[in-house]
C-alpha cells in the first residue's frame, strides 16, 4: 500500500516522532523548560531567515516559547497540590510527581516533504553519496505528527482532574544534530508549528 | 522436571545455602520489617527498652514483659495481629510477598500423639510455641511467620535463616510424642478466602463490629468507644497500641471493601465516628484517610488531640470533608486554630457545628488545589485572509458525509496521505469495531516500529477504498455553536509542486475538533463520535479542480456515546451537539436518492445559479437542504455574496 520510494520516509517520520515525542513530553512532565524544542533557538535555522515557530496553545498564540514555557511554568505553581502532597508511601522513593502532566495515549506521523531541504547542509543533500547521504535520505523530511492522550491536573492521584487534549506538530530536522550523527537523546527534530487544545 | 517445582526447588536449596552461610543480618531485615508491620506509637513501657541485651525492643509486645499475667495475653494477641497480617496480605502485602521468598516452609507430624492434642486448637499453639522457644536465647527470639493445622500435619513457616533451627527439631519429643519435621517446597494450605482458618475466623468477628456499628440511615459508621467493644475487648485487640492500631486497619480495610466502586462506597459511607477513642495523634487512625478519602463528615470529639501537631498527618487528606467536631479535645480550646483547618480541609464548612464556610468559598478553596487547564480562546484561524479554510472544512464536511469519492476527485490526489486513529477509552471497545481495523497508533514507547505503521492510505483510490467501509456520517454545520472549533495557519516549506524540488511551497495547517453522528449498520452502532482532523493543504498540481489539494488528513477518533443516551448525557465537549437522532432504520447520510438522480438535481442548480458542479452538489447536500432543490436555492440566494470567486463557473 505504501509506494517503495515512500517506504524509508515513513519508517523514519515514526520512528523520529516517537523519538520526539518521549522527549518531548518528558520534559513537559519534568517540569523543564521546552524552548530548546522550537525552531526559534536554533542558530542554523535562525541563520538561514526562518520563520519563528507558530504556537497556538489553547487558541492563544505565543510569539517566543519562551512565553509559553513561562505560562507552563506559572500554571505549575497555580495550585496549592505541591504542599499539601500526601507523604510517599514508605519504601517508594519516586521524585514529586508533577502538578501538571501530559499523558500520550496515541500519535500518528505524515511526511509532508519527502525532501526537505531548508537550511540543509550541502553534504546531507547529496542522494546517496557515501555514508552520510544514505543517513540522511529519509531523515530529510517535513513531518506531521497529531498526538492525542491525556491531561492530568493535580499530582495526588486520589484528587486529579483529567481531560483529553490533542496537540498537532510540523517538525523539521535539526540539521545540527542529524549531521552530528546524535544519539537518541538529542533533539533530532525542532518544532515549527505547534497547535494545542484541551478539553 | 515439571515447570511448577523446578524454579521452587532452586529458591528453596539456594535459601537454606544462605540461611547457614553469610548474608544473615541483610536477611534478616525482612521478618523484622514484617513482624514489626507498623512502629508503634508509643513505645511498651519504659523498662523493657534496656531489656534483650542488644537490638532495639521490637514494635510488638516483648516477650517477658513485666506485665502481670501478660505472657498469655501476649501469646493471644501476637497470634492475633499475625492472623491480621495474614488477612491484610492478598491486598496491601507487598511486604509479604517479598517475604514469602524468604521464608522457609515445614510440614510437622506427630502432634496427634500429644498431649497437647487436647487443647482447644488442638496443639497448634503449643507446638508453634516449642519450636520458638528452642530456637530462641537470651539474645535472639525467633518467631513464626505462619502455622496452620491440616488435619495430623502441622504447617510452619519460619525466615530461611530459623530454617536449620527447626529441622533439627526432628525427632524431637513434644509433649510425649516423637515429631516428624521435613522441609516442603509446597504452598502452604490456606483456610477459605485464602486465608487460615484464624484469620477467617478474625475477619468474621470484625465483620461484626461493623456491622453493629454502621447505621444506613444517616451513613455512618460509628466507631466511638471502641475500648467499650465486647467482641474487639474478647479478641484482645487492646492488649497493645500497635495491636490496636492494627485492628483498626483492618476494620478500614474491610469497611471500604464492603463496595465495588469508589463511588458506592462514597455515597454509602459518608460519615464516621471516632469519638471518645483516647486519641492523642490521628497516626493512629491515619488509615481512615486512605480507605475513606471522600469522607464528608468525622467527629473527633472526646479524644486527646492537643496540637495541630497531633492533626497534622490528615493534612491534606479528606479533599471533601466537610464537618469536623472537635469539641472536646485540647486543640478545640485553641483560638487560632481556625485558620490553619482552613487550610487543610479545602470543603470544610463546619466545625463544632458552627459554620466557618459557606458552600461556594468552599468549592472555590477545592478548587484551587488543583493546576488550572490553560485557559480556552475561540477559533483562531490565520489562513491569509483568503478565507480558505472555512471554505474548505465547509466544502469537506457535508461532502464527506454524502459524497466521499466527489470529495476525492474535488480535494485529494494520488499523493494525498489519509489514516485514522481510534483511541479506545473508558472500556466501550465495541465501538471501536468499526475503525479498530484501520487505526494507526504509532505510539510505541518502547518498542521498534509499531506494526500499525502500514496502516496508511496514499492516494485517492486507497482512500476511497477505505471510505467506502467507514461508518456512513453525519457532520454538524460548521458553527462554534455546535461545537466546532478550528485553528489553522499558514506556514512554508512544502514541496513546490512543479516537481523541480528546488522551490518551496505554502501549505495550510488546519486543526477541526468537533463531533458527528455516526451510523455504522454492519455492526448495528449508532452514536456520536468526537473527534479531531487535521489537515494540511498546499498548491494543486497543474489541471486540478481546485487551486489547493489535501496534503495530508489525519483523523483521530475520541469518545463515543450510544445514539439513545445522546439526549440523557448531553455531551459535554459540545453541548449543543444534540441532534435529532435518526432511528436505526433510516440511518444517519446514507444516500437516499441515486447518484444519477442527485446529478440530475446537481445539474439544474448549476444552471440556475452558474456554480459551478461541486458548489451546486454542496449546495445540495447540506443538513438542512438535504437535496431538496427549492431549499438549496434559498440557501445560495442567502449565500450568493459571502460565496467565494470559485464557486462560479463565470467570474462576475
Amino acid at each position: 500500500m505504501i509506494p517503495d520510494a515512500l517506504k524509508e520516509p515513513v519508517r523514519a517520520s515514526a520512528e523520529e516522532a516517537q523519538n520526539f515525542i518521549t522527549l518531548f513530553y518528558r520534559a513537559l512532565n519534568d517540569s523543564k523548560p521546552i524552548s530548546s524544542f522550537y525552531i526559534n533557538n536554533n542558530p542554523t535555522y535562525r541563520a538561514a531567515g526562518h520563520k519563528p515557530a507558530d504556537i497556538c496553545i489553547n487558541g492563544a498564540l505565543f510569539a517566543t516559547p519562551e512565553e509559553y514555557d513561562a505560562v507552563l511554568a506559572k500554571q505549575r505553581s497555580t495550585s496549592t497540590t505541591t504542599t499539601t502532597a500526601p507523604t510517599p508511601t514508605p519504601g517508594t522513593t519516586r521524585p514529586t510527581p508533577s502538578p501538571v502532566r501530559h499523558d500520550v495515549a496515541a500519535f500518528d506521523a505524515h511526511v509532508l516533504n519527502p525532501d526537505y531541504r531548508f537550511a540543509a547542509p550541502p553534504e546531507l543533500l547529496a542522494p546517496s553519496s557515501g555514508s552520510g547521504g544514505k543517513s540522511a535520505q529519509g531523515v530529510r523530511v517535513m513531518v506531521l505528527v497529531s498526538v492525542s492522550g491525556t491531561l492530568v491536573l493535580g499530582a495526588d492521584p486520589r484528587h486529579q482532574e483529567k481531560r483529553r487534549f490533542t496537540e498537532n506538530f510540523i517538525l523539521v530536522p535539526n540539521w545540527d544534530a542529524i549531521a552530528r550523527h546524535g544519539s537518541k537523546a538529542t533533539r533530532r527534530f525542532l518544532i515549527a508549528s505547534d497547535q494545542y487544545r484541551c478539553d | 522436571m515439571a515447570p511448577p517445582t523446578g524454579p521452587r526447588a532452586g529458591t528453596t536449596r539456594r535459601a537454606t545455602t544462605r540461611g547457614r552461610g553469610g548474608g544473615i543480618s541483610k536477611n534478616r531485615i525482612a521478618p523484622r520489617k514484617d513482624r514489626d508491620g507498623d512502629v508503634a506509637m508509643d513505645a511498651p513501657a519504659a523498662g523493657d527498652a534496656g531489656r534483650g541485651g542488644r537490638g532495639p525492643t521490637r514494635g510488638g509486645v516483648p516477650r517477658g514483659a513485666p506485665r502481670g499475667p501478660s505472657l498469655g495475653t501476649t501469646r493471644a494477641t501476637s497470634r492475633l495481629a499475625q492472623n491480621v497480617k495474614n488477612y491484610l496480605a492478598p491486598d496491601g502485602g507487598n511486604s509479604d510477598h517479598k517475604a514469602r521468598f524468604s521464608r522457609a516452609t515445614f510440614k510437622i507430624y506427630g502432634l496427634k500423639n500429644s498431649l497437647a492434642m487436647t487443647n482447644d486448637d488442638g496443639g497448634l499453639a503449643a507446638l508453634v510455641s516449642f519450636i520458638e522457644r528452642k530456637n530462641s536465647n537470651d539474645t535472639k527470639q525467633m518467631k513464626v511467620a505462619r502455622s496452620f493445622k491440616d488435619g495430623d500435619c502441622v504447617w510452619v513457616s519460619v525466615n530461611k535463616d530459623d530454617a536449620s533451627g527447626v529441622l533439627r527439631l526432628n525427632g524431637y519429643d513434644f509433649a510425649g510424642a516423637t515429631i516428624t519435621v521435613t522441609e516442603t517446597t509446597d504452598r502452604m494450605p490456606t483456610g477459605h478466602d485464602g486465608m487460615s482458618t484464624e484469620a477467617a475466623q478474625t475477619k468474621e468477628k470484625l465483620m461484626t463490629v461493623l456491622g453493629q456499628r454502621y447505621i444506613p440511615e444517616t451513613k455512618l459508621l460509628n466507631l466511638s468507644a471502641l475500648g467499650a467493644d465486647p467482641i474487639l475487648s474478647s479478641m484482645g485487640t487492646f492488649g497493645s497500641t500497635t495491636l490496636a492500631e492494627k485492628a483498626f486497619r483492618v476494620l478500614m480495610q474491610l469497611a471500604s471493601q464492603q463496595y465495588k466502586t469508589n463511588n458506592e462506597r462514597k455515597e454509602a459511607l459518608q460519615s464516621v465516628s471516632l469519638a471518645s477513642n483516647e486519641i492523642n495523634d490521628v497516626k493512629q487512625v491515619f488509615s481512615l484517610a486512605n480507605s475513606l478519602p471522600d469522607l464528608k463528615r468525622l467527629d473527633l470529639s472526646n479524644n486527646r488531640i492537643d496540637s495541630f501537631a497531633g492533626l497534622s498527618k490528615w493534612k491534606g487528606h479528606f479533599r471533601h470533608l466537610q464537618e469536623l467536631h472537635l469539641t472536646g479535645n485540647p486543640i478545640a480550646e485553641q483560638a487560632d486554630c481556625l485558620p490553619e483547618l482552613l487550610q487543610w480541609f479545602p470543603s470544610l464548612q463546619l466545625l463544632n457545628g458552627q459554620q466557618v464556610r459557606t458552600p461556594e468559598q468552599a468549592a472555590e478553596a477545592l478548587a484551587s488545589l488543583l493546576p488550572k487547564p490553560l485557559p480556552q480562546f475561540p477559533s483562531n484561524l490565520r489562513d491569509g485572509d483568503n478565507n480558505v479554510a472555512p471554505a474548505f472544512l465547509q466544502a469537506l464536511f457535508p461532502m464527506y458525509d454524502s459524497d466521499r469519492d466527489g470529495l476525492l476527485s474535488a480535494f485529494y490526489d494520488d499523493e494525498s496521505w489519509f489514516s485514522i486513529t481510534a483511541l479506545p477509552d473508558s472500556g466501550r471497545n465495541l465501538p471501536w469495531k468499526s475503525y479498530m481495523k484501520y487505526s494507526r497508533n504509532l505510539h510505541q514507547p518502547r518498542g521498534k516500529l509499531n506494526p500499525m505503521a502500514h496502516r496508511l492510505f496514499i492516494g485517492g483510490s486507497a482512500i476511497s477504498d477505505l471510505w467506502k467501509v467507514l461508518p456512513a456520517s453525519r457532520h454538524p454545520p460548521l458553527d462554534p455553536s455546535t461545537g466546532w472549533v478550528v485553528d489553522c495557519h499558514v506556514f512554508d516549506h512544502l514541496p513546490d509542486p512543479s516537481g523541480n524540488g528546488l522551490g518551496f511551497a505554502a501549505g495550510l495547517f488546519i486543526n477541526a475538533r468537533g463531533m458527528y453522528e455516526e451510523s455504522d449498520p454492519a455492526n448495528n452502532l449508532f452514536g456520536v463520535r468526537t473527534f479531531s482532523r487535521t489537515f494540511v493543504l498546499g498548491p494543486s498540481k497543474a489541471g486540478a479542480p481546485h487551486p489547493y489539494r489535501v496534503v495530508s488528513d489525519q483523523l483521530t477518533l475520541h469518545q463515543w456515546t450510544p445514539a439513545a443516551d445522546t439526549a440523557a448525557s448531553t455531551t459535554q465537549t459540545v453541548p449543543t451537539a444534540v441532534v435529532p437522532i435518526p432511528t436505526p432504520a433510516a440511518p444517519v447520510g446514507v444516500p437516499v436518492l441515486d447518484d444519477a438522480t442527485k446529478n440530475q438535481l446537481v445539474q439544474e442548480v448549476s444552471n440556475r445559479t452558474g456554480m459551478t458542479l461541486e458548489y451546486s452538489r454542496m449546495c445540495l447536500d447540506t443538513v438542512n437542504a438535504h437535496w431538496n432543490i427549492d431549499l438549496a436555492l434559498a440557501s445560495f440566494a442567502q449565500l450568493k455574496d459571502s460565496l467565494p470567486a470559485e464557486a462560479f463557473l463565470f467570474r462576475a
